[in-house]
C-alpha cells in the first residue's frame, strides 16, 4: 500500500498565503493595466484646419508642416515631466531642462536622450477629421 | 556655566523623541486639514485655505512645519545612532528591516505631501515620481499605480499619504520604542516651537501654472542629480543601494562598518551640496541663474506671513471663475486691461509678482515689481514660458535692443573696428573713445533702458523693455495713478494702463526722432536744431527737448491715416531672433509687398506659418480662407492685409480700423529698361533730412552724461552740427543688387581723437548712409530732379551747367559750399564731379556713389532734358528703349561726352 503523503498545516497555510499573494498581485496588475490601456484607446479628433507649426494639447501636440501632420507625446522621455512649448520649433521640459525638436521629437538638449513618443495620427476620410490615439506608433490595441 | 545651561535647554530630548513628537502633531493636524482640503481641486482648495480661512491656514502651517521637523530630526536620529554604533544593538532582523523601510516611507510621506499641494511643481513631482517608480524592473508599473495612481488624478497619492504612509511610520516608531507617546515635556516644547513657526511662517504654495519647477528643499538635490544624468534609473539604483547597505550594515565587520558610515556621511555631504546648488542657482527650465536672478523667481523657503486668527470675516470672496490670488480681494474692480490680460483670469502676480497668498497689504506687496516688462525682470514677468518667452528671446537680439548698427558705424569711424558688419550689443560697451562717444551721445535709445516710474514715458525717458511700445496710460489711468500716488484712491476707482498691441506713432517718436529721424519725417517734420530760430512762413513746433522742427511734407501713408505698425510687423520691430548688423537686414516689409506689379505673394489664414500670426487671426476671428500678404523678403504675414479673389490688396489700419485698397505700382515704374534698376524709394521719396557735417571733440572740463548707466560724467564728447536741409535724397548704388537707392549723409564728420587720448590725431570721414526716408509721395520725382540735379547725383548743392560749343556739349559744376580741406570735395558732396569716389564712402560696404560711367550716363539724359520736356513723346520713347531713341536723334541734338 502506497504511503499517503501528508501536508502539514504550516505548509498548507504558507502555500495558501503565497497563492493569495500571487493572485492579488495578478489582480493588481490587471487593474493597473486596464487603467493604462483605457487611456491609450481614447481617440482625440481634430478638424482639418490645424494650423502650421505646433498645436499644443495637454497630453500630446500636433506638428503640421507643408507635407505632414504628426502627433507626439508631451511626456518628457527623461523623467516623465510634462513638457511645454518653448518656441515655434521646439518644446521645453521645465523640470530638468531638456529641449526637443518639434518636428521630429528628437532631443536638442539634454539630459533627455530619447526622442518623444510619436502617437498614432491618421486622417479619417469619412468625417474629414484627424484622429489621434495615445497609442505609440507601431503598436495596436 | 551659561553655555552649558543653554545647551541643556536646547537638548531637551533626543532627536528621535523630537521627531516622534513632530509626527504626532503632523498626524493630528493632517486630520484637521482633511476638512477644508479637496484633492479633486487641490490647488484651489489650498489657495482658499490661505485666502479665506486663517484657522485652516494655521493648521496647514502646523502640518507643514511638524513634517519638516519630523524629517530633519529623523535624519539626525539616524545619524545619532549610526555615529554611536547602536545599530548592532538591534538583533532582530525584522525590526531593522522595518526601520529601513521607514526611511523609504518617510521620503514618500514628504514628497506626497508636496504633490498634494496641487501646484505646478507638485504636479510635475508626481509625474517624475511615477516615472522613477515605473523604471523599477518587473514591479515598476505596479509600484507606480499603487503609490501614484494612473493618469492625472491624485486620489491614490492622497489615500497613501493619509493612510498607508502614516500608519507605517507609526508602526515603525512603535516597533522600536514600544510606544508612540513622547514625554509630555518634550511634546509641549516641540509643539510650542512648531506653533511659533506656524504662526509666523507660511507653508509654501506655488502657482498652478508656473513654469518655474523646483521640488521641495529636501528633494531638489535629487532634481539636480536627475538633471545631470540621462538615465533616471541610476537614481533608483543609488537609493536602492544605499538602503541595501544600511540594511546589511549591522552584519558588517567593525572596520567595514566604519568605512561604510564614512561613505554614507560623504554621500550626505555631497547631497547637501547638490541641494544648495539647486536651491540657489537653478531657475526656470533648470537653467543656471545667478543668485540675484534666482531670488525673484524662486520659491522662498521661509515665507514670513503671520497668521491673523482674529481677522474679521469681511474679506470679499473671489468669484468662482476667477483666479485665486489675494491681490484680487482688494483690486477686484481693476479696470482698463484688455481681455488678453484680464486680471480675473491671469491674476496680478503673473506680471507684478508679489505674494499671491498673503492677505495683508505689506505682505502681499513684498517683492512686487511695480513696472514689469523691463529687461531686468522680463524673464520673470512678460517673458515667462507661459506667456511671451519666444518674443522675449527675439527681443534680446533685436536691433532696438543691441544698437548693433549704430555701434559698428561709430567704431568704424573711430578706427576701432575694420568691418562695418561686425555685430555688437549696447550692454557690452566699454570705455574706448568710440564707446565713450556712444555713451555720451547715442546709448540712450535702446530697449534695455530701465523704466522706473509709472505713467506714460516722458520724452527723454526711453526704453523700458516691453513698456516702450505696449504700455499706455489714457487720461483715466493717469488720473487713477495720481490718486494712488496721493493715497486718495479707493479700490473701486482703479484703472490700469492698457497693455496692448495698438502701438501709436508717438511711442516710436522719442527714439526715431534722432539719427535718421524717420518718425519726424513720416509726419512731415524736419529738424532745424535745438533752439533754432523759427521760420516765419513755415509751420514750426518745438519738441520737448527744445529742438525746433519745421513742417515740410508728410508721408502719403501718414496722410491716409496709417501708423508705423501698419507696415512694420512684430518681426521687424521686436526682431526675428537673429542678431542683425543693420536695420535693412532686420526690416522685412518692402514697398512691393503691397504695391506689387505681378502676382501677390499671399497665404491663407489656415496655413499661417507662425504662432504669433495664428494667435492674431484667432483673436480677430479671421476666416481661415482669407488670404493675407506675405512679405517677399522673409515670408512674414502682414496680418492687417487681405487679398481678394481678383488679387487686389486691402490694408486695414490697426489703430483706426480704416480700410485702404493698395494700388499696384504704376506702369511707368516698370516701363522699359530705363529705370529697371531704381528702387521704389529712389523716385517716391519726397525729401530726407540732410546735415552738412559735424565736428566731434572730447571736452575734459565739461560735465556730461553716460546714457547707458544714467550717471553724470566729468567730461563728455560734444558734437557741433552744421546746417540741416529737407531735400530730395541723394542717390547711390547698392553694389550687391546693382539697384539705385536713396541715401543721406550718415557720418560726415571730423573727430578730434587727440582730445580723448594723446597721439591719436584727428580723423575725417565722408560716409553716406542708406535711408528709407519715410516721406513717400504718390507722384514720382521729376526726371530733371535726378538727371539735372547735382545733389541727387552726389556732387552736392550748386549749379550744374550744360554748355554747347559747336556740336559738342559739356557739363560743368559750380558748388555752393566750400571745399573741405580734408578731401577737397564740397562740404555737402558725396563724390567729386565726374570723379571716382575713394572708399570708404558709405556706412555699408555694399553702398557706393555713382561712378564716372554712371554719372555720365545720367548727365547724358540730363542733356536731353535741357531741350525736351520730360513729358514729351520722345522722352517717353527713351524710357521704353533708350538706345533706339538715340539712334533716331536729329542733327540738332547735341549730347554730352
Amino acid at each position: 500500500m502506497q504511503k499517503q503523503k501528508n501536508i502539514s498545516r504550516k505548509i498548507f497555510i504558507r502555500s495558501l498565503a503565497v497563492f493569495s499573494f500571487g493572485f492579488m498581485s495578478w489582480i493588481w496588475y490587471r487593474i493597473s493595466s486596464f487603467q493604462t490601456e483605457r487611456e491609450s484607446r481614447i481617440e482625440f479628433r481634430h478638424g482639418n484646419d490645424i494650423p502650421l507649426g505646433i498645436s499644443y494639447f495637454e497630453k500630446y501636440y500636433l506638428i503640421r508642416t507643408e507635407n505632414s501632420l504628426r502627433a507626439f507625446s508631451t511626456t518628457c522621455t527623461h523623467a516623465g515631466c510634462r513638457i511645454g512649448k518653448n518656441n515655434e520649433n521646439s518644446l521645453q521640459c521645465n523640470c530638468h531642462g531638456s529641449r526637443f525638436e518639434a518636428e521630429t521629437g528628437k532631443p536638442l538638449k539634454g539630459p533627455a536622450i530619447k526622442p518623444l513618443q510619436e502617437f498614432e495620427c491618421r486622417f479619417d476620410e469619412k468625417t474629414g477629421q484627424w484622429v489621434v490615439k495615445l497609442q505609440p506608433i507601431g503598436k495596436t490595441t | 556655566m551659561r553655555l552649558q545651561k543653554l545647551k541643556k535647554l536646547l537638548q531637551f530630548d533626543t532627536a528621535g523623541w523630537i521627531a516622534s513628537s513632530s509626527l504626532l502633531i503632523c498626524a493630528v493636524s493632517g486630520i484637521l486639514l482633511a476638512i477644508p482640503y479637496d484633492f479633486t481641486k487641490a490647488h484651489q482648495s489650498v489657495s482658499e485655505i490661505l485666502l479665506y480661512n486663517p484657522a485652516a491656514s494655521l493648521v496647514r502651517n502646523l502640518h507643514y512645519w511638524s513634517a519638516q521637523l519630523f524629517f530633519i530630526f529623523s535624519i539626525l536620529h539616524v545619524y545619532d545612532h549610526l555615529s554611536k554604533s547602536t545599530e548592532t544593538n538591534i538583533r532582530n532582523r525584522r525590526k531593522w528591516l522595518i526601520l529601513c523601510l521607514a526611511i523609504v516611507f518617510l521620503g514618500y510621506e514628504m514628497i506626497s505631501g508636496f504633490i498634494l499641494k496641487g501646484d505646478a511643481a507638485g504636479i510635475q513631482a508626481r509625474r517624475i515620481l511615477a516615472s522613477l517608480l515605473e523604471s523599477v524592473p518587473f514591479f515598476g508599473k505596479l509600484l507606480s499605480s499603487a503609490f501614484i495612481g494612473v493618469g492625472e488624478n491624485s486620489q491614490i497619492v492622497y489615500i497613501q499619504h493619509v493612510a498607508t504612509g502614516t500608519i507605517l511610520l507609526f508602526i515603525a516608531v512603535y516597533d522600536h520604542v514600544k510606544t508612540i507617546w513622547p514625554k509630555r515635556k518634550s511634546w509641549i516644547i516641540v509643539f510650542l516651537i512648531i506653533l511659533i513657526l506656524s504662526l509666523l511662517f507660511r507653508a509654501p504654495l506655488g502657482q498652478a501654472d508656473s513654469a518655474h519647477i523646483k521640488g521641495p528643499w529636501f528633494f531638489v538635490g535629487i532634481q539636480e542629480m536627475l538633471h545631470l544624468t540621462s538615465h533616471p534609473a541610476y537614481i533608483i539604483i543609488l537609493i536602492f543601494l544605499l538602503l541595501t547597505v544600511i540594511y546589511f550594515l549591522p552584519q558588517f565587520r567593525k572596520n567595514y562598518r566604519i568605512l561604510t558610515k564614512r561613505i554614507l556621511l560623504g554621500t550626505g555631504i555631497f547631497y547637501l551640496i547638490m541641494t544648495m546648488v539647486a536651491l540657489l542657482f537653478r531657475g526656470e527650465n533648470w537653467e543656471w541663474k545667478s543668485w540675484s536672478e534666482n531670488k525673484l523667481s524662486g520659491e522662498q523657503l521661509l515665507i514670513f506671513d503671520p497668521v491673523d486668527l482674529f481677522t474679521s470675516d469681511t474679506l470679499k470672496i473671489i468669484p468662482e471663475n476667477q483666479r485665486r490670488e489675494s491681490c484680487l480681494i482688494c483690486h477686484a474692480s481693476m479696470k482698463g486691461l484688455s481681455e488678453s490680460h484680464n486680471p480675473a483670469v491671469m491674476g496680478c502676480v503673473a506680471c507684478h509678482k508679489g505674494d499671491p497668498f498673503a492677505t495683508g497689504k505689506s505682505m502681499a506687496h513684498r517683492n512686487m515689481i511695480l513696472v514689469p516688462g523691463n529687461f531686468s525682470n522680463v524673464r520673470q514677468t512678460c517673458g515667462t514660458q507661459n506667456c511671451h518667452a519666444d518674443i522675449t528671446d527675439r527681443m534680446q537680439q533685436s536691433l532696438m535692443t543691441t544698437q548693433s548698427g549704430i555701434i559698428a558705424v561709430d567704431k568704424f569711424v573711430f578706427g576701432e573696428t575694420a568691418s562695418l558688419n561686425d555685430t555688437f550689443h549696447i550692454q557690452n560697451l566699454g570705455h574706448s573713445a568710440a564707446d565713450t562717444h556712444l555713451r555720451n551721445l547715442c546709448a540712450g535709445c535702446h530697449l534695455s533702458m530701465e523704466k522706473t516710474k509709472t505713467g506714460n514715458a516722458e520724452w527723454l525717458e526711453r526704453g523700458g523693455g516691453c513698456n516702450a511700445c505696449h504700455l499706455h496710460y489714457n487720461d483715466q489711468a493717469t488720473e487713477s495713478m495720481k490718486r494712488m500716488q496721493a493715497k486718495t484712491s479707493v479700490a473701486a476707482e482703479e484703472i490700469h494702463p492698457t497693455i496692448d498691441i495698438q502701438v501709436s506713432n508717438d511711442r516710436c517718436l522719442s527714439c526715431h526722432s534722432r539719427s535718421g529721424r524717420i518718425s519726424l519725417s513720416y509726419e512731415g517734420w524736419n529738424e532745424r536744431g535745438e533752439g533754432a530760430a523759427k521760420n516765419g512762413s513755415a509751420q514750426t513746433k518745438v519738441l520737448p527737448d527744445n529742438r525746433v522742427v519745421e513742417f515740410v511734407q508728410a508721408d502719403v501713408h501718414h496722410q491716409k491715416g496709417m501708423a508705423c505698425i501698419d507696415c512694420h510687423t512684430s518681426y521687424d520691430l521686436m526682431g526675428d531672433g537673429k542678431h542683425h548688423a543693420h536695420k535693412e537686414d532686420a526690416v522685412s516689409v518692402q514697398c512691393v509687398d503691397c504695391h506689387t506689379t505681378g502676382k501677390v505673394n499671399s497665404i491663407a489664414v489656415s496655413s499661417l506659418p507662425d504662432k504669433e500670426s495664428q494667435m492674431i487671426a484667432w483673436l480677430r476671428k479671421a476666416d481661415p480662407k482669407t488670404k493675407v500678404v506675405l512679405t517677399s523678403k522673409d515670408q512674414h504675414p502682414l496680418m492687417n492685409t487681405r487679398v481678394d479673389s481678383l488679387d487686389r490688396i486691402f490694408l486695414t489700419d490697426k489703430l483706426s480700423g480704416k480700410d485702404h485698397e493698395s494700388k499696384p505700382a504704376a506702369s511707368v515704374c516698370t516701363k522699359g529698361k530705363g529705370h529697371s534698376r531704381l528702387s521704389c524709394e529712389a523716385c517716391h521719396t519726397a525729401w530726407v533730412p540732410q546735415c552738412i557735417g559735424c565736428h566731434n571733440t572730447f571736452e575734459k572740463e565739461t560735465a556730461g552724461f553716460d546714457l547707458l548707466t544714467g550717471k553724470t560724467t566729468k567730461s563728455t564728447w560734444v558734437e557741433f552740427a552744421g546746417n540741416s536741409f529737407a531735400e530730395p535724397p541723394v542717390l547711390g548704388v547698392n553694389s550687391a543688387t546693382n539697384q539705385v537707392v536713396t541715401t543721406m549723409p550718415g557720418m560726415v564728420m571730423s573727430i578730434d581723437k587727440e582730445s580723448f587720448e594723446k597721439e591719436k590725431g584727428k580723423s575725417f570721414h565722408r560716409l553716406y548712409a542708406p535711408t528709407s526716408g519715410h516721406t513717400t509721395q504718390r507722384e514720382g520725382r521729376s526726371c530733371k530732379s535726378c538727371h539735372n540735379d547735382p545733389l541727387a547725383i552726389g556732387f552736392g548743392r550748386g549749379e550744374l551747367i550744360y554748355s554747347v560749343a559747336g556740336n559738342k556739349g559739356s557739363w560743368s559744376f559750380e558748388p555752393r559750399f566750400e571745399l573741405n580741406p580734408n578731401d577737397n570735395l564740397p562740404e555737402d558732396a558725396w563724390t567729386g564731379f565726374l570723379k571716382e569716389a575713394q572708399p570708404p564712402s558709405a556706412t555699408r560696404d555694399w553702398l557706393r556713389p555713382f561712378n564716372v560711367v554712371e554719372q555720365k550716363r545720367i548727365l547724358e539724359v540730363g542733356a536731353c532734358l535741357n531741350c525736351h520736356d520730360e513729358k514729351s513723346k520722345v522722352m517717353d520713347q527713351a524710357l521704353g528703349n533708350y538706345e533706339q531713341t538715340l539712334k533716331r536723334r536729329s542733327r540738332k541734338c547735341v549730347l554730352s561726352f
